[in-house]
Order: C-alpha cells, then structure tokens, then sequence
C-alpha cells in the first residue's frame, strides 16, 4: 500500500509539472481526485480493508498525499486564472488619444461672469443687491441725481427717449435714490443692470451697456474710506499688484468726485499702446455723494456722509480679458463665448 | 480746449517738462488728454469736466498751474491809449430783457484798417485750431483764447441809429448768421438788435451784414454776460454750438467783461491802427450778489478723513482766487469769485482744497458696518438657472434691448415701447420677446457654419400697458438646434427632439417641476402662433396659468429666418417661475433614507393610441398604494404585431415600505389591482 502512494505521488508530481491550461488542470483532478475513479480516491476504498495495525502509518501517509494534490491544484489554479486575466487584460487596449464622450457644456456670458465678480467681491463687504426700471423717469435719471432741465451735464448723455418724462436709463445712479427713498442709513449697495445711451455700435461704443452702480452711506464715512473701498474691490478683481489711482472730476451727483484709473495690466504701468503711453487705465467714476442728493431723499447730510461709484462692466471686461471691440459683446458667437 | 505752454508761461512762470506739467495738471482734475510739439512750443490738449469754463483760456489754465507749483501769477497787460472823443456819444446800450443779459459793455475804435493779421498772431490761433480771418476778427478769439471771455466786433457802419437794444426776439424775425445761414427765430431768443433789426444771436453768433470787412472803418466791440440757461436753450434749439455759447452756457465771469474789451480794444489799435474812444460803456443794470461761504475746519476732517492744515486751506484758496475775508478757530469766511460759478456751497470749497491738496495724501481705510446684507431671491434664483442651463449645454447670449417692430409683432401680441429717437427702425422699440434676439444670434453662428448651438439669454422684455409706466418683465430664453450631443467617433450622431428639450426643461426647473402641468394640442389657443403646434406645450403652475411654453418653432419661422433645420425654443417667465420655486425650496425637509429593500414589477400594456402615458400613471396612482413608490415607462410600441389604433407601453412599478420588508404575496396582490384597474378604466390589456 504504501508503495502504492508512493508511486501516486511521484506520478503526480511528475504530471502536475505538465499541466498548462486549465483543461489539463481539470482532468488531471479527475484523474486522481474524481469521486469514482480518482486514483486516491481507489486508494481510500482499499485502505478500509487493509490490516488494523498497518492503518495509522498508511493513513497518515494518504492523508498527506491527499492535501498535496489538492493544494497543488488549488495554487495552480489560482496561477493559471491569474495568467488569463492578464491575457485578456493585454489584448483589452483602446486608443486613449480619441476624444472622450463629450457632454456638451455651455458658458456663462463674459459680461456675467465680470458682474458675478463684483457681486461677489462686494457682498463680502455687507453689501446688498438692488435692482430697479430700466425704462426710467427723467426725475430718477436726472433731477433727484441733481442734474436739471437744460445742464450741459445732460449732453454728456445722449439719452433714448420714450415720452418726454420717460427714458432708459443712462446709468444704473436712479437705483440710489429709489433705495434710498426707501430705507433709511446705514446703507450699503450695488446695482447691476443695463443702461442704454445713444451711441451708434462702434469699437468702443454700444447703445447697450451693462453698470454696476455701488452707494455707501453711513456716520462717518470718509474719502479714506472710499478710496479704500476701491482699492480693495480693484485689486481683488484684477491683481494685488494693481495700483490704484484717483484723480479730480466732476460729476453731478458727487462732490468731491474722482476718475479712478488702474495701473496698466498690459505694461504694469511702464506706458504701452493700450494706455497711450499713460500707464494707466480709467476704470471708473466715483466721488462722496453730493449733499443735493442726500437733501432729494430727505437724509440729513450734516449727520451722514458717503460714497457712490459707477463702474461700466463691458469695460473691465474688455481690460480683463483683452478683447479688442465691445461689440463682440452682443454678438454671441460661440467662438466667442466658449473663450471664457 | 487747446493750450500753448509758451503762451501759459506768459502768465505763470515754470521749470517743469512739458510730460510732468501734464501729470500734474491731471491730477488736479485739468485732465490733458494729448501733449504735442509744435515747433518750439507744445500743445495740451484738454478734456475739462463741464463745471470748469474758467480753464477755457490760457490765463484760467495759468491759475491751476501757479497753484500747483505755488509759483506767482502775472496778470495780462492792457495798453490802453484812449482818444478824447466818448464812447457814450457815439453808442449807447439798452438792456431790455435784464434777466437774460447780466451786463453789456461796449467800445468803439474808430479808424481801423482792417487786413490780414500779422505773423506773430497768425501761427498762433492757428497751432489751437483757430482759422484767422482778419486783424479785428483774431483779436476777439485771441482774447478769447487768452482770458477766456468771448467778445464780438460789429462794423458801426451797418448799425442802424445809435443805440443797442439787448432783447427777445419777437415773432417773424429773421438773421443772417456769418455761417451764411438764414435763421428764422422763435419768439423768445436773446438777440443784439439795432433799431430796426437783430445784428446778432446773443452770445452765439454774430449777423453777416454787421461782419467785420476789409472795408470796415469803425469797430464796435461788445463784451457782455449772458445768461446761461438761455445760452443753451437757443443754441440747442438752432443746433449752434460755437466757442462763444461753449463758455457762455457753462457760465462766464461777469467782471471779466471790462478787462477784456480794454485788451481787445488795445490790441486793434495796436494792429490795426485807428482811434480808441473814451470809457466803456458799462450796461450794468444789477451786478448779482454771492454771498460768502463760511468753512468749517471740522466739515473738512469729517468728509475727508485727514485735518488739512489751517495754512493749507487758505495757501490754496487764495491762490485760486478765493479771498478770506475771516478766520475763526472754527474755520473760515470766504468770498468766491465770480470766476467760479460752480463754486456756491461748502462742499464745492472743499473739493477745491482736497484736488490740490492732492487725493493721493488722504490715506485709505474701510468704512465700519452695522448694516446687513442680503440678496435678492430672484437674483439667487437666476444663479441657479444660469449654472443648470450651462451643465445642458446653453451657452449665454446678451443681446440688444430694442428690436424691429414688425418682427417683434410675430413673437408677441402685447404693445411694445417705442422710442422716440431710436437709432433705426431695426431698433425702434424694446423687445416683446427675447426671441427675435436669440434668432439673430442663432443665424449669426449657423451663416458661419455652426449648425448646432444652443444659446440662452435671461433678460427683461418690455411693453406698454394701460395707464402707467411700461412693464418690465424679466424672462429667460433658449433656443437649441442641431445635434442632440456632441459629433463623436463612439455613438451615432441624433438631432434633438421633443423629450430632449423636455428633459432640459425639467432639470432646470429642478424641485418645481412636480407643481408644473403642460398643456398641449387639444387644448387649442394656448400654443402661440410661432410655435408647432403639435411639438410644442405650455407650462401651467399652481401660483400662475401661464410660465411659458417650450417646443419646436413654427417651421414658417425658420423660413422666415432662412434655417433649413428645426429649431427648438422655450420662454420662461421667471418671475412665475419664481413663485413656483419659492413654495417647492420651502417644502425642502429630510426624509429618512428607507431601510427596507424596493421590489419592482413590470406591466406591459396594450392599450388604445389616445391613452396618454400620464392617464396610465395617473390611474395607477388612483389605486391608493402607498407602498408605489414610483412609476417609469420603459418601452414604446407601435407597429405591426398590434392592432391598429392600439400601442404597447411597457412601465414599471417600484413598490417599497418604511417599516418592513414587502412579502412577494403582498406585492402580488398590489399588483393585480393595478392590472385590474388599468382595465375597468383605460381598457387596458396586457401583453402576452
């Protein structure tokens, strides 16, 4: 008996160094392993009859032999299946330069994407957003902005007219006085909208244009803390580097009013084609409210003090991104949306 | 506004480069806009805000500039040899219309000889722009150029009688200008007049017949004040604008008007020759009063931030020609100019010491807050939309405001706002709709070979209503054409459809899309005309019937527009959308996430074809099961293997309970229900 498992073994052994597919593997289980005619399994048949004190030793020994073969298989197993898998895996390639599934996705207006900006820049520092008509009453537009009848300031502005008391707006400034005849200080705001003044469609003009209006008013706000503001909200949106110039102007609805330029972000300053050689670039108008204002919404302009600005989205823009024509604004063609 | 920096240096002496002159003066709000050389001398070129007629002449620029620089400034000279005979005997003035004409001085050379100007006054004028005409004429523009005061010169010949009358036109009067232009005056206009007739629009122009000519003899020279707002109201009107109504309407100095016609009247006679009668008369009927200022030191630190020094403040207003008349710790008692009409409150003075004080040297800060802050519901609302409307692929258009008439009229059946001065008809009155915008900017990219695009614009539409200001609505738009996904090598390419726009729409609507109903063919009247009738339905809300509508346009459209594809559209009123959006972010609560397993059963129906699927569901839904916990279709058919009239619908029903595993038994019997129901009401049959 035992040199029957001998020979078993060696035989095993022997043909197990042959198996290399998992066929093989299978047949070679069910020549030793198969319930019926699996040659050990023959051999346990036989040892029921074999003499009692033979069958410590020759169990042990068939025992033995029995886990062999079945660890055998089971590592050849594992290693056969892990040699197909990386098979299958090598001939499974695809040529990853093709474009992907593409699902389409479109883009936000550059001139949205400036005013989120600005909101957000702005709602940070506790400011609200107002909104008010566009097709606007002369009162709104000009008087309460103390622009009267007849000022010259009022040519500055060609304006669209739709009766004789009512206009679109040419600046976002009405929203000011609207909120203001509503709420009482502290008051901080914006307003984003569309202004409309009657310039033909060129470069740099369009009848149709997007403003950001912004007001503070408060105890105690100072041209420090205007100047500030600006220059906060200025170097956020452009670069930290941006420097930050105020200089006198007129405005109707501001005393002391100021244009307010940037550094050249294309020379830094140095002078370049795009600033004339100046170094800087008008980004906006802006000044203390005037007291005539306070006085048309009845705030007491002894008690408070504030700022206001006025700041042409297409125009940042237009510097931000470099774009050479504001018509391209209104134009909508996808080559130039899908740029930003 | 042009300057000669060697003329400026005749009234301010300075050793600064023409490049930091010009900083300089910008930064003291005289923006100069170009610096050119011209020979030996440079040419500014200035861009002044509306409130500054004083820095229209060399000697108003002179007083920014010594201000600047602290550097003294040199009045004009006058070489005044007068004759014995008077001027008063010779002409006399009347003012008749004393609200419209502040003050009127005149004088009278007698003997010139007219002839071109010599060549140290030609180059002159002509470096800024002005065209010399004769000696007597350059002398009133260089006098203009130099102190900023516009004078006129009369042949006395051509004047009829001796006395000029300052008056309204009346009606039916007539003049030549020396524009060569014969202007009929409305009633009302400031006129110089002789006895008979109208020489002159006051402060605009003078008349052809009374011009200056070689054969002139004797000069009058008028050197008055006039009032502003009447100024601009006739030249407007009579659509003049000349350097004369340029600085009379902004405000001119009342008492400049003496020293310049003793200026001009010297240099006639110094260029061309003849006799300078004696005084001027000086029509003067009520010099106005401006009563002085005080300032407040502590105004100053308030509204600036910063204590300017006392010896700042008053550095710089005197030397602007402003006189303190008193100092008080408080502050001071200052008399203004009648230079500077723009000059009239405390906060004007300040402005005057804060811009050459230098805005730079107020330091920044940030202003303390105590406020709130919140945004706008609809604002919030729009950020959304915009982010889900780009995840579907819509790319965001602005476009124009105002649109064609006629072709808005095919988009909309309200009232649109007409302009009245509109640049063209293309753009005469402001949109009904945001499509005829979205078209055009679809057609822009299709003629350009973008045969697929999907574009959106959010935006107001406007129309007029009864009594009242126009309504201003704000809606959002979207056209689509084209390919449904991108052309790609993997899958075949397929144009959009009904249910692709549908499934947009749906998304975009998000949580409210469960309170929105549609309304379709059979309901007639509520698809707009443009639209295709059977491709297209109406959005209905709980808040508001009418949302808006989506679907495919009209294919008469997209002829009219010359596209030769179908184009799908929506319009959305958000401010509806808004109240249906409000209610369904409020119903927003946690639902425990369910701890027991679904089980889905399928039903595959035969049924007939005006069965629509929400009948399906809906009768499903009437059987009272609250273990359904939803319903899908998943299979359409319609063919051969059925009979006609009929359609096969396959839909699944997922049933789930919160507190227990459903038994098979229990999800049977639900089941047979369903089918059971299906039938008794929609004569439904199942598939075998």
């Amino acid at each position: 008996m035992l040199k029957e498992i001998d020979a078993i073994k060696k035989s095993f052994e022997a043909e197990s160094k042959q198996i290399d597919s998992i066929d093989q593997l299978t047949s070679i289980r069910d020549k030793y392993l198969s319930r019926k005619r699996g040659l050990l399994t023959q051999l346990w048949k036989e040892f029921q009859g074999i003499p009692a004190e033979q069958r410590s030793e020759v169990g042990r020994r068939l025992g033995q032999l029995k886990i062999e073969v079945e660890d055998r298989l089971e590592r050849m197993k594992d290693e056969l299946d892990r040699q197909q898998l990386n098979a299958r895996i090598t001939s499974e390639t695809v040529d990853f330069t093709l474009p992907g599934n593409r699902r389409a996705v479109g883009h936000l207006h550059p001139v949205t994407q400036v005013r989120h900006q600005i909101e957000d820049i702005f709602c940070a520092m506790g400011y609200s957003i107002e909104d008010g008509p566009e097709i606007e009453t002369t009162y709104y537009n000009f008087e309460a902005l103390n622009i009267p009848e007849h000022h010259p300031a009022r040519d500055a502005q060609d304006t669209f007219y739709v009766s004789d008391s009512l206009v679109l707006r040419t600046h976002t400034s009405p929203v000011q006085i609207r909120t203001m005849e509503r709420q009482k200080p502290p008051l901080r705001i914006i307003c984003p909208g569309r202004c409309y003044r009657g310039d033909n469609p060129d470069a740099t003009h369009s009848p149709v244009f997007h403003q950001i209006e912004g007001l503070a008013v408060d105890e105690g706000i100072t041209f420090g803390d205007f100047k500030g503001t600006l220059e906060y909200f200025l170097k956020a949106f452009f670069s930290e580097k941006t420097r930050v110039r105020f200089r006198p102007s007129y405005f109707q609805f501001t005393e002391p009013s100021a244009e307010v330029d940037i550094s050249c972000i294309f020379c830094s300053g140095r002078g370049c084609r795009v600033c004339k050689m100046s170094g800087w670039i008008e980004v906006l108008g802006a000044g203390m409210v005037d007291p005539a204002v306070f006085a048309y919404v009845n705030y007491d302009p002894e008690k408070y003090t504030g700022f206001a600005f006025g700041v042409g989205i297409e125009r940042l823009a237009l510097i931000k991104y470099s774009v050479n024509n504001i018509q391209h604004f209104f134009e909508n063609d996808l080559r130039f949306l899908e740029q930003f | 506004m042009k300057v000669s920096l060697q003329w400026l240096k005749q009234f301010v002496g300075i050793e600064v480069s023409p490049r930091q002159l010009a900083d300089d003066l910008t930064n003291v709000g005289v923006v100069v806009e170009t610096l050119e050389p011209v020979g030996s001398d440079f040419i500014l070129g200035l861009d002044l805000t509306t409130n500054r007629p004083d820095c229209l002449s060399h000697a108003g620029v002179a007083r920014e500039v010594s201000t600047l620089y602290q550097a003294p400034l040199r009045r004009p000279k006058v070489v005044l040899q007068e004759s014995r005979a008077m001027t008063r005997e010779v002409i006399a003035v009347e003012i008749k219309a004393p609200q419209l004409c502040a003050r009127y001085c005149a004088r009278v050379i007698r003997g010139v000889t007219v002839a071109p100007s010599p060549t140290w006054l030609k180059p002159r004028l002509e470096a800024l722009g002005v065209r010399t005409i004769n000696n007597v004429a350059d002398v009133t523009n260089y006098v203009l150029l130099e102190l900023g005061h516009p004078l006129h010169a009369f042949d006395l010949a051509k004047i009829e009688g001796s006395t000029i009358i300052v008056r309204e036109s009346s009606d039916q009067e007539f003049l030549l200008t020396i524009d060569g232009v014969d202007r009929k005056l409305v009633p009302g206009m400031l006129v110089i007049a002789d006895q008979s007739r109208p020489v002159a629009l006051a402060g605009i122009m003078g008349g052809a017949e009374s011009e200056i000519s070689f054969s002139t003899r004797d000069v009058l020279l008028e050197s008055a004040w006039f009032d502003p707002l009447s100024i601009r109201k006739t030249s407007k009107s009579l659509g003049m604008h000349t350097e004369a109504s340029h600085r009379f309407e902004r405000g001119a100095d009342v008492n400049a008007t003496v020293l310049a016609i003793d200026r001009a009247a010297g240099l006639i006679r110094e260029l061309a020759g003849g006799e300078i009668l004696q005084g001027v008369v000086d029509c003067y009927p009520r010099p106005p009063r401006r009563d002085p200022l005080f300032l407040r030191k502590s105004r100053i630190t308030l509204l600036m931030g910063l204590e300017v020094t006392a010896s700042d403040v008053e550095r710089i207003l005197s030397m602007l020609g402003f006189t303190i008349l008193r100092q008080t710790s408080e502050g001071w008692q200052i008399d203004l100019p009648s230079s500077r009409l723009d000059v009239q409150r405390e906060v004007d003075l300040i402005e005057e010491i804060a811009r050459h004080f230098g805005y730079a040297r107020f330091p920044s800060s940030l202003p303390s807050w105590r406020g709130s802050s919140r945004r706008q519901p609809e604002e919030a609302l729009q950020r959304i939309l915009r982010e889900r409307l780009t995840n579907l692929g819509y790319s965001e258009s602005m476009t124009y405001s105002f649109i064609d008439e006629l072709e808005g009229q095919r988009f909309s059946e309200h009232r649109a706002v007409r302009l009245l001065n509109s640049l063209s008809s293309e753009t005469g009155v402001m949109r009904v709709s945001l499509l005829p915008g979205l078209l055009r900017s679809l057609l822009h990219n299709y003629h350009r070979g973008l045969k697929s695009a999907k574009l959106f614009e959010i935006g107001k539409i406007y129309f007029e209503q009864d009594g009242g200001q126009p309504l201003e609505e704000t809606h959002l738009g979207m056209v689509a054409t084209g390919n449904a996904e991108e052309k790609s090598v993997h899958s075949a390419s397929r144009t959009i459809s009904f249910f692709d726009i549908k499934g947009e729409i749906e998304r975009l609507f998000g949580a409210s899309w469960k309170r929105i109903g549609l309304a379709g063919v059979p309901d007639d009247g509520l698809i707009p005309k443009y639209y295709h009738p059977g491709l297209s339905v109406q959005l209905i809300g709980t808040v508001t019937p009418n949302i808006g509508v989506f679907g495919q346009l009209h294919p008469e459209i997209c002829r009219e527009y010359k596209i030769k594809q179908p184009v799908w559209a929506a319009e959305i009123s958000l401010h509806h959308l808004h109240s249906e959006y409000e209610p369904a972010s409020a119903e927003k609560i946690f639902h425990e996430i369910p701890r027991f397993p679904s089980i889905e059963r399928d039903l595959s129906l035969v049924v007939a074809n005006d069965v629509t699927y929400s009948k399906i569901e809906s009768t499903i839904t009437q059987a009272g099961i609250k273990e359904i916990q939803r319903i899908f279709p998943f299979d359409l058919y319609i063919g051969e293997h059925l009979a006609p009239g009929k359609k096969g619908i396959s839909v699944t029903v997922s049933y789930q309970a919160s507190d227990r595993t459903l038994v098979e038994d229990e999800v049977n019997r639900y089941h047979e229900t369903i089918v059971r129901l299906l039938a008794e009401k929609l004569g439904a049959q199942l598939r075998t």
